[in-house]
């Protein structure tokens, strides 16, 4: 259900709240996109994210980092951005955030 | 200088004195009673007496007084006459006594039909107690006063609510109920 | 705080200290986890060093000094600590305690012959420092340093101030912070409120293999340079609600050199990588750290390395700021601090002022309720009764102000278990049973007494040499128990052994001997027993010819008996021997069981209360002057409280039966109305009433009024014997006729 309807099976694609309270459940889609060549996250419909879903994140950059693949994160949203801030980890992240439109003018990225 | 601290002096001592010779007189039926004031703590309506079972006539109970339970006792039913009715001008006079000073204080409510004043009782004016006539023990009695050519009875309140003979007598009742 | 306060805060201070040195010294020989038990006692030295210090109590200062540096020999490693060390400290804490007792203005008065002990004392503490010292030159740098007596850090002489001018926090949450609700990002964000994130680092090094990484756990760590005025407690409190589930270190700018060692060695990674996070937060400059890491590696090579990490881990937070303040007067006052956040000390006779107004404001607040509920204003009342509820529950946790465990009246045992059974040869166990059980602070001073000397009874008489109990078949090492619990509305205590228990016949010879007992009276076994509190049997005689008992039992009887307990002996020959303290909870409070009988209110305690049953005619009560009724088959005598206790024979329409049960005792007591449970403040009756059978105290109500509490027990006792004196008088008139 998480996953994206074109991309099935590929992409990464929580909805709603990252958060503790669907990370276990969230985790096993996560599995799902890394078991593949790239490890693809769209965040475009995460609403919010806290420490747990901070923590897929993470769990999936050291994956790509592991076994040499790329991770393409897509789509961060205001809370995304937020967190991945806060903890000053755009770097660790990488690749090039792609600013949402409404949030422009704050230009917060790396 | 001098004559004026004299005469401070003078009047401290004389401070004292009208203490030592003031009284706090109150009536046990008809007849009145006199209490040296420095041991009186308060005086208080009469009411909510719990009763404790199993005691001499002259326990009429227990109060609380200010979070103190405190035992009253009836003069009348001490002094081995019938007991004092309550009425409308019944009070309670509490006591402080200290037998000796390494004892702790105690207090000690007494039961008596009314109040009347206090009055200064010069020590002259005091004649040594009867050796009987007073229908009252002898050692109950510290003196009595001369006040408007009548007698008053000024107790020995520490012989009439000696807390040793008080409990020895408590204790007599139970033997007695006991046989 | 003044002097004087001061002086009296370090004398209960180090009362305390000893206490705890003693406690952990004991445990460590039934081999507790020994680190910890070692820095605490080495604290509670150290402590009471520093703060005689600060009242120039230099022959404390200077004897402290030594067992200090013993001890901390022992924590480095240098020795363990074995049963003759641990004896040789045990000694050191008495004198400690001798030391403290003897203080006499600035300094300390102690006889010759305690001199002499000090001497010898000393002599063998150097003993164990020269052993150490001379082998260990590395060690010996501390030992020099620490005589610098206020500057416990120190150690590492060549410690470096690091440069960096903001605090360093360095923080790793808890594997289940997420599961407890919490959310380090919120921290962090709270963080930020208090001053500026200079440089943060998350630590990802913790995260597990995707196979075995929890989505519900956490792995993150940060690294946090952070610029702030606010202080370190403020700091420390945005951390509050994890403090327990999580690696917290904050470091004030400026810190020592030491201390980023510690934070590097104590987080489980790679020690470059860290050092390379420290690093890019900016709280070190590459200079810095390779200083740093070049002292921790000549550190480690001179051995004391084991020393810095467990001095910092063992002073923890507190010693980063004793460290920067250098100055040990601030130290004496963080760690009073802490103290007082755990305990405040009051005067007792404050508390029970305080009680007493709360008394007084409770039934001022009946008062108001009543006449609130007079005028009808709706408002009126609700805020009336809210108050009364509030009272209410201040009273109940002022009550509960005064109730303390027995728990450490119990441990101060240990030592005396220990120390005499050694002397006699013997191996004795303690255990402890309800330790949590509280009771009123002055009840547990007073029955002290009695319990040491029930316990050395048990020790000296009661457990047999260890060659009788192989003859016995029982195990080598006896036992002492001692026991608390709640009763029935009182407190028992007991003191059982595992020893020869007492032997009837003996003390029944003994008894008819003395001329306590007439030589054809038959006793029970129970009634034998209790002679031995009859003081006929307190002579040095008795203790070699009574097995089990020796002196003093009338002293101990005499003791509960003041406070109104009672005391009871089981005991079989050869198997063991217990002592039972039966003590009212006198002082205390106790949840009551609320009657009326006339016009007076009784309490009964609500434990010992069964039930409560209407007292109808098919109970047909009182059949020819019969008081027992019949409930469901069981034969229940009553006493009809009405014609006990009062002259008036009006009776209620309706009658209730409170049935009672205490220990074996059953019967019914006839009120004329049940009131209901009862919060009862136990209020002393006074010495008039003293020797009233049947009545234990008196409580007063929220009305005001005083009612009384029965002691169940006399009063049946009191009843049985009544009835028993009747009979015999009935008998013996018939016999006349």
């Amino acid at each position: 259900m998480n996953r994206s309807k074109e991309n099935a099976g590929a992409i990464f694609c929580p909805q709603g709240d990252l958060t503790i309270y669907t990370a276990q459940q969230q985790k096993e889609q996560l599995m799902l996109a890394i078991n593949r060549n790239t490890i693809q996250i769209n965040l475009s419909e995460v609403t919010d994210m806290d420490t747990a879903g901070l923590q897929l994140l993470i769990l999936a950059k050291l994956e790509s980092l592991r076994r040499n693949i790329p991770l393409i994160i897509t789509g961060h949203t205001r809370a995304v951005l937020d967190v991945i801030e806060l903890c000053n980890l755009s770097g660790f992240f990488g690749d090039p955030v792609f600013i949402p439109s409404d949030n422009a003018d704050k230009g917060a990225i790396s | 200088m001098t004559n004026l601290v004299k005469a401070e002096r003078a009047l401290t001592t004389q401070k004292v004195r009208e203490e030592e010779s003031q009284y706090l007189t109150f009536l046990l039926g008809k007849e009145m009673f006199a209490i040296g004031i420095l041991s009186i703590k308060e005086i208080i309506e009469y009411g909510q007496v719990t009763s404790v079972p199993m005691m001499p006539s002259f326990v009429r109970g227990v109060i609380n007084l200010r979070g103190q339970v405190v035992p009253v006792i009836d003069l009348q039913a001490r002094f081995g006459r019938p007991s004092s009715l309550v009425g409308k001008r019944s009070c309670v006079v509490i006591i402080e006594i200290r037998l000796s000073p390494e004892q702790e204080q105690h207090v000690i409510g007494v039961l008596v039909d009314s109040v009347s004043e206090v009055l200064a009782i010069a020590p002259a004016q005091i004649e040594k107690a009867p050796q009987f006539g007073a229908k009252l023990r002898p050692d109950f009695i510290s003196g009595m006063g001369k006040v408007d050519d009548k007698f008053v009875i000024i107790l020995n309140v520490e012989k009439v609510l000696s807390v040793d003979e008080l409990s020895a007598l408590t204790e007599r009742v139970e033997d007695s109920r006991q046989d | 705080m003044n002097m004087e306060q001061a002086f009296q805060t370090f004398l209960a201070e180090s009362a305390e200290l000893l206490q705890d040195m003693e406690d952990k010294l004991l445990g460590l020989e039934n081999c507790e986890d020994a680190t910890e038990s070692v820095n605490s006692i080495f604290r509670a030295v150290h402590t009471i060093k520093g703060s005689a210090g600060l009242f120039g109590l230099d022959d404390i200062v200077a004897f402290t000094h030594v067992v200090e540096s013993v001890l901390d020999d022992v924590r480095s490693g240098s020795f363990v600590l074995d049963e003759q060390l641990i004896n040789l400290l045990l000694q050191c804490k008495d004198y400690i305690g001798k030391m403290v007792d003897s203080i006499e203005g600035e300094s300390v008065l102690m006889t010759a012959e305690d001199l002499q002990l000090q001497q010898a004392l000393t002599n063998t503490l150097s003993g164990y420092l020269n052993k150490v010292h001379s082998t260990s030159p590395a060690t010996m740098l501390v030992g020099i340093n620490e005589t610098d007596d206020y500057q416990s850090v120190s150690v590492i002489e060549s410690d470096i101030t690091i440069a960096n001018e903001n605090w360093h926090i360095s923080v790793y949450f808890g594997v289940d912070v997420l599961r407890s609700g919490m959310d380090p990002l919120s921290f962090l964000r709270y963080l930020a409120t208090l001053g500026t994130i200079v440089h943060i680092e998350t630590v990802t090094d913790g995260m597990p293999s995707p196979e075995d990484m929890d989505a519900e756990s956490c792995y993150l760590g940060y690294e946090i340079n952070f610029h702030s005025n606010a202080t370190k407690n403020q700091i420390e409190d945005v951390f509050e609600f994890v403090r327990d589930d999580c690696q917290l270190k904050i470091l004030p700018p400026y810190a020592k050199a030491s201390e980023f060692i510690a934070i590097i060695e104590s987080i489980q990674t790679d020690e470059l990588k860290l050092g390379e996070i420290l690093l890019r937060c900016g709280t070190l400059t590459q200079r810095e750290l390779d200083d740093l890491l070049h002292l921790q590696t000549s550190v480690k090579q001179g051995g004391t390395h084991r020393l810095i990490g467990e001095i910092v881990v063992a002073d923890g937070l507190a010693s980063s700021e004793v460290v920067t303040a250098a100055l040990h007067k601030q130290a004496q006052g963080k760690k009073a601090k802490e103290k007082q956040a755990q305990t405040v000390r009051v005067d007792a006779e404050k508390l029970d002022h305080l009680i007493n107004l709360i008394g007084e404001l409770v039934i001022a607040g009946a008062g108001v309720e009543s006449e609130a509920h007079l005028t009808g204003i709706g408002s009126l009342k609700e805020s009336a009764q809210t108050m009364t509820r509030l009272v209410e529950e201040v009273r109940e946790s002022a009550l509960h102000l005064r109730m303390v465990q027995i728990g450490e009246t119990f441990n101060r045992f240990q030592r005396v278990v220990r120390d005499v059974s050694k002397e006699l040869g013997k191996d004795i166990d303690l255990q402890i049973n309800g330790a949590e059980t509280e009771l009123d602070k002055t009840v547990i001073e007073k029955i002290s007494d009695p319990l040491m000397h029930l316990v050395r009874n048990s020790i000296d008489h009661g457990i047999e040499s260890p060659a009788l109990r192989a003859e016995r078949h029982k195990p080598v090492t006896g036992n002492v128990t001692l026991n608390a619990y709640h009763e029935s509305g009182t407190i028992v205590i007991e003191v059982s052994d595992d020893g020869g228990g007492l032997n009837k016949d003996k003390i029944l010879q003994k008894a008819r001997a003395n001329g306590l007992v007439s030589p054809d009276t038959e006793l029970s076994a129970h009634e034998i027993y209790q002679l031995i509190f009859e003081a006929g049997f307190s002579t040095a005689d008795a203790v070699s010819n009574i097995s089990g008992r020796g002196v003093g039992m009338d002293v101990v009887r005499r003791n509960i008996e003041a406070l109104r307990g009672t005391v009871e002996i089981d005991s079989e020959y050869t198997v063991g021997t217990t002592i039972r303290i039966r003590l009212p909870l006198t002082l205390a409070i106790i949840d009551g069981f609320m009657m009326k009988v006339g016009d007076v209110f009784y309490v009964l305690p609500l434990d010992i209360v069964e039930e409560c049953i209407e007292l109808n005619a098919c109970h047909s009560e009182g059949q020819e002057g019969r008081h027992y009724i019949n409930l469901r088959g069981e034969v229940l005598p009553f006493i009809r409280l009405g014609d006990y206790f009062c002259k008036s024979q009006r009776k209620a329409k309706r009658e209730n039966i409170v049935v009672i049960k205490y220990g074996n005792l059953k019967a019914g007591f006839v009120v004329d109305e049940l009131m209901g449970e009862f919060q009862t403040v136990i209020k002393p009756l006074g010495p008039l009433f003293e020797r009233v059978p049947g009545i234990s105290g008196s409580t007063i109500l929220g009305s005001g009024e005083v009612a009384l509490i029965l002691d169940a027990a006399s009063l049946i006792h009191l009843v049985m014997q009544r009835d028993g004196k009747a009979m015999s008088v009935a008998a013996q008139q018939s016999a006349l006729h």
